[in-house]
């Protein structure tokens, strides 16, 4: 969102709600091509075996209810235009976490052999929600030596090792706030209806006919169709 | 366990400097190979800060279940402290075949993840390759020189790293070093012969390295058992020979180099050898971690000049 012109309720969520409103809602053979959802079935999750989500206690063996989205999404206003928002999130992924990453673009050119840049990806600044709330700035150093070689480094702050005071978690702040009646934090209703225009024409799609549903092992980052989502563009996820 | 990280990072030192270039996950299948490697680590961490994951998997082991401990390792370096952490995994069951599913948790976000095999070398279908950037092996560690084919399986599309290699830099360096001369250069389109000394694994590794870079055949190289290294090359360039010449004298941690051209100029130089550690070597290793065309050229010379 756009820096709001005060910091209050009215101010901060005016802005949510038009960033909101600019999100393109994609046409369904855009969601064809631009979102992948998919269920998990059994695999390896931080050293056990667990089972499929239609093997799940209570859950319909034919379920086609998805566990995971990777989706590709435009944001049409002044500061976004042309720039691709990828949202991937799902259960039963190798870790829980919660990040945003702006990813700066390639240089025009890189002047050095592809043998000096080998796995040198892209600058990013990541903004941790959690666990462990921070920002990390990554980007390319050489790596000390007469040879020229550069390496992806990180430059990292951390809410825990930076300050004494513990923040409060989510839970906590939402309770204090409405005890004290703060509305800033808590969605309001045209912004429940702006995400709703979003998401709504997606599970219509899916209601109507027989949309695909991918497969991934549980205890990994999803179906290999989330990468080509990506490798169509010349891209790839970031390893959070 | 990540929870104990958080909160032993909390209690960390605020002036520490928390910074990681990496995620090292060590396979050790013996205590020895565990503790050697953490003691290389910690010894080296100032160079290299890296998360270190010690995976001690036991698919045997009973009852099946994982034992883990945690620790923040505090450091100091010349101008600062820094602080790094280290996590202990003993893996008993079946879980110890799906080691991948136990450390993504563990893996730094952005950072490349080396897996480091310090006794024998992974299976090809061991799981841990597919999650890992770079494989740090040490051929001469992982058995005899059958070792050399089943890396040049492994190795094609992977970044491996060979502490072995690594080892040899310095000899590989001088033998190189000496055709710089303007008057040494022209013999190094002329070798006939080549000689390499050594333990096997190692001399194996330079009779490839020098047949693969020299573009000579099999029938050139001649290896032989010996304690120490010692590299000798016969050239003919112009009507004239010479004789390239790297080794190591007994007892002692220096190398000598030479280049003599028949009849004409020679070049002598003697270099000390660096620190025999498993930390040098290491620290050397983790410095470059991407794909090593010219090893991997070497590696299969070395399966073609055979035990």
């Amino acid at each position: 969102m756009e820096p709001p012109a005060t910091i209050d309720a009215q101010g901060i969520r005016d802005e949510k709600v038009k960033a909101l409103r600019a999100v393109v809602i994609p046409t369904r053979d855009e969601v064809l091509t631009d979102v992948v959802r998919a269920q998990y079935d059994e695999g390896w999750s931080e050293g056990r075996k667990v089972v499929g989500y239609r093997q799940e206690e209570g859950v319909d063996p034919d379920s086609r209810t998805e566990t995971y989205l990777a989706m590709k999404l435009r944001v049409d206003n002044w500061r976004w235009a042309g720039v691709p928002v990828y949202i991937r999130t799902g259960k039963r992924l190798p870790k829980r976490l919660t990040e945003v990453a702006l990813q700066f673009h390639d240089v025009p050119h890189l002047p050095f052999r592809a043998s000096e840049s080998q796995g040198l990806h892209p600058n990013a600044l990541v903004l941790r929600i959690q666990p462990d709330d921070g920002i990390t700035l990554r980007f390319g150093a050489k790596v000390p030596g007469q040879a020229f070689e550069v390496r992806d480094v990180l430059m990292d702050f951390s809410y825990g090792a930076a300050f004494l005071e513990e923040p409060p978690d989510a839970y906590e702040r939402l309770l204090l706030d409405a005890m004290v009646g703060d509305p800033t934090l808590f969605i309001r209703s045209d912004e429940v209806q702006q995400a709703w225009r979003i998401v709504d024409p997606l599970l219509q799609f899916w209601q109507d006919g027989d949309a695909p549903l991918a497969r991934y092992p549980a205890g990994t980052w999803g179906p290999r169709q989330a990468d080509q989502l990506l490798e169509r563009e010349g891209r790839r996820w970031r390893t959070p | 366990v990540i929870d104990g990280l958080t909160a032993l990072r909390h209690a960390a030192p605020r002036t520490a400097t928390r910074t990681s270039v990496m995620t090292l996950v060590v396979v050790s299948t013996t205590d020895d190979d565990a503790y050697r490697s953490q003691q290389a680590m910690r010894a080296l961490g100032g160079h290299h800060p890296a998360r270190l994951v010690v995976l001690r998997p036991e698919p045997d082991g009973r009852p099946p279940g994982i034992d883990a401990d945690a620790t923040l390792f505090t450091g100091e370096s010349t101008e600062h402290v820094f602080v790094f952490d280290e996590v202990g995994l003993v893996v008993r069951g079946e879980a110890a075949l799906h080691l991948d599913s136990i450390i993504e948790p563990f893996t730094l976000s952005d950072l490349p993840v080396v897996v480091w095999y310090p006794g024998p070398l992974p299976a090809r279908e061991d799981p841990l390759l597919a999650v890992a950037d770079t494989v740090l092996v040490d051929s001469k560690e992982a058995g005899d020189t059958s070792v050399f084919a089943a890396l040049a399986e492994l190795a094609p599309g992977r970044a491996f790293v060979d502490l072995s290699w690594e080892r040899l830099r310095p000899w590989r360096e001088l033998l190189a070093g000496l055709f710089d001369g303007a008057a040494y250069r022209p013999f190094v389109t002329g070798i006939a012969t080549v000689e390499v000394d050594g333990k096997p694994g190692p001399r194996h590794l330079l009779g490839g390295w020098l047949a693969s870079r020299l573009g000579i055949t099999r029938s050139q190289v001649h290896l032989t058992d010996a304690r120490h290294v010692r590299i000798v090359l016969h050239a003919a360039y112009d009507g004239a020979t010479a004789v390239f010449e790297v080794s190591r004298a007994d007892g002692e941690r220096v190398v000598n180099a030479s280049a003599t051209i028949t009849g004409g100029p020679h070049h002598r130089e003697l270099v000390a050898l660096p620190e025999d550690s498993l930390a040098w070597s290491l620290a050397r290793a983790l410095t470059h971690l991407s794909r090593d065309r010219v090893w991997e050229d070497a590696l299969a010379a070395a399966v073609v000049l055979g035990p």
